[in-house]
């Protein structure tokens, strides 16, 4: 992996580069030795921390972010867990530096798929790897990107546990699994769904009917045209980021088209009336 | 300067906005509090972009003695937001996806008064 900055380093106006995960801990670097590894790691943390702000505000992913200083200017690259460093001088051809630095966290996904980022050098490594992520966890995360949305919208937190707890009680019979997710802290809990006895595609197709409630009643509550463009922001970034755990549960671009779509008459019926 | 004398920042603002490749702006004070904009989408939203990044960046400068800062640009999503940090504020320059931030950021810099010499 240190070949890889090597590479970048070797592009013209690069003084050095490393790497983070994804707590901002420096995991690799090529660095020029001027620089203390505490200061390193005091920008590893900044520069994650405000990607995950970022993130949050905007809903977003950070693709990268680019600071020019008088003498310097540093790229940060995201690379999916954790941030590519690079330090160069202030006139340094960002461009030019892209198609390495691309190449490079390509190659740094492919190696993270066979084994996860070393640690830093003085943490335990792990007896276990991690299991992989469950796609269904990204659904789950989509849901709770949306209701975020909608808060922004001025509709409470609280209110949306309704509608979804409401909505719940209608799905209760087709997707009885389901039935925990919403905690008493009024939070998702991905930990309630029974990943060990139900297949992922089920699983997904009881959250795409829980999502498909959630946009009805909010049709009802902020109007068509309002819902439909509060979701369809939500979603088309979201899917672009995660299209391939769409298709693996079965839904492909699917859900897209669920905030126009009128509900199964098992689960319509009365809708809830919020105070 | 009374707080609600915006004149000044809504000078920058227009100073900045017609800029080739800007399609919004926004200044917002140091703590968040968004000055004046021009700008389709949630200010609030969009400032807190402008001062996430700019406090990110002047910690980065101070961790590698770097400052000071002349731009910063964050991609998010196909969005490309310019930051540009004045005495009492940052100022968030929203640029279409085929704009060059190096030229916008020569233009808005000159219009705001920091030429590419001096800061």
């Amino acid at each position: 992996m240190k070949d890889i900055l090597d590479e970048i380093n070797a592009v013209v106006g690069v003084r050095g580069s490393f790497l983070c995960d994804e707590e901002g801990a420096v995991v690799r670097s090529a660095m020029p030795e001027t620089y203390d590894p505490a200061e390193l790691a005091a920008v590893g943390r900044v520069l994650t921390q405000t990607m995950a702000g970022l993130v949050l505000a905007r809903r977003r992913k950070v693709r990268d972010i680019d600071l020019v200083y008088r003498q310097a200017r540093l790229v940060a690259k995201n690379t999916g867990n954790g941030c590519l460093c690079i330090l160069g001088s202030p006139d340094l051809n960002v461009a030019f530096l892209n198609l390495t630095a691309d190449l490079a966290i390509r190659e740094l996904k492919q190696a993270s798929k066979q084994a996860p980022l070393a640690a830093p050098a003085e943490a335990v490594p792990a007896e276990v790897p991690p299991a992989p992520r469950p796609a269904i966890q990204t659904l789950i995360e989509f849901l709770e990107l949306l209701l975020q949305e909608l808060e922004g919208h001025g509709i409470g937190r609280q209110d949306l546990v309704k509608i979804l707890s409401h909505r719940l009680r209608k799905l209760g019979e087709s997707y009885p699994f389901l039935g925990s997710l919403v905690s008493a802290d009024d939070r998702l809990d991905p930990a309630s769904l029974p990943l060990d006895s139900v297949e992922p595609k089920t699983m997904a197709e009881g959250l795409a009917a829980l999502i498909h409630g959630l946009c009805f009643s909010l049709r009802g509550m902020m109007g068509e045209e309002k819902a439909e463009e509060a979701y369809i922001g939500v979603y088309d970034a979201f899917y672009a980021e995660h299209r391939a755990d769409f298709v693996t549960l079965g839904l492909g671009d699917r859900l897209r088209k669920i905030v126009h779509q009128p509900l199964p008459s098992a689960h319509s019926g009365v809708d809830i009336h919020l105070d | 300067m009374t707080p609600t004398d915006t004149g000044p920042f809504q000078g920058m603002v227009d100073s900045v906005k017609t800029i080739p490749g800007v399609t919004g702006t926004v200044v917002v004070a140091h703590d968040g509090v968004v000055i004046a904009h021009e700008i389709s989408g949630n200010p609030e939203k969009e400032g807190a972009v402008a001062v996430y990044v700019g406090h990110a960046a002047a910690r980065i400068g101070q961790s590698l003695s770097l400052s000071p800062l002349r731009w910063a640009v964050v991609g998010i999503g196909q969005e490309t937001v310019m930051v540009i940090e004045q005495r009492d504020c940052y100022v968030g320059l929203f640029l279409d996806e085929r704009a060059s931030p190096a030229m916008v950021a020569a233009r808005a810099l000159s219009a705001l008064g920091q030429s590419e010499g001096s800061t």
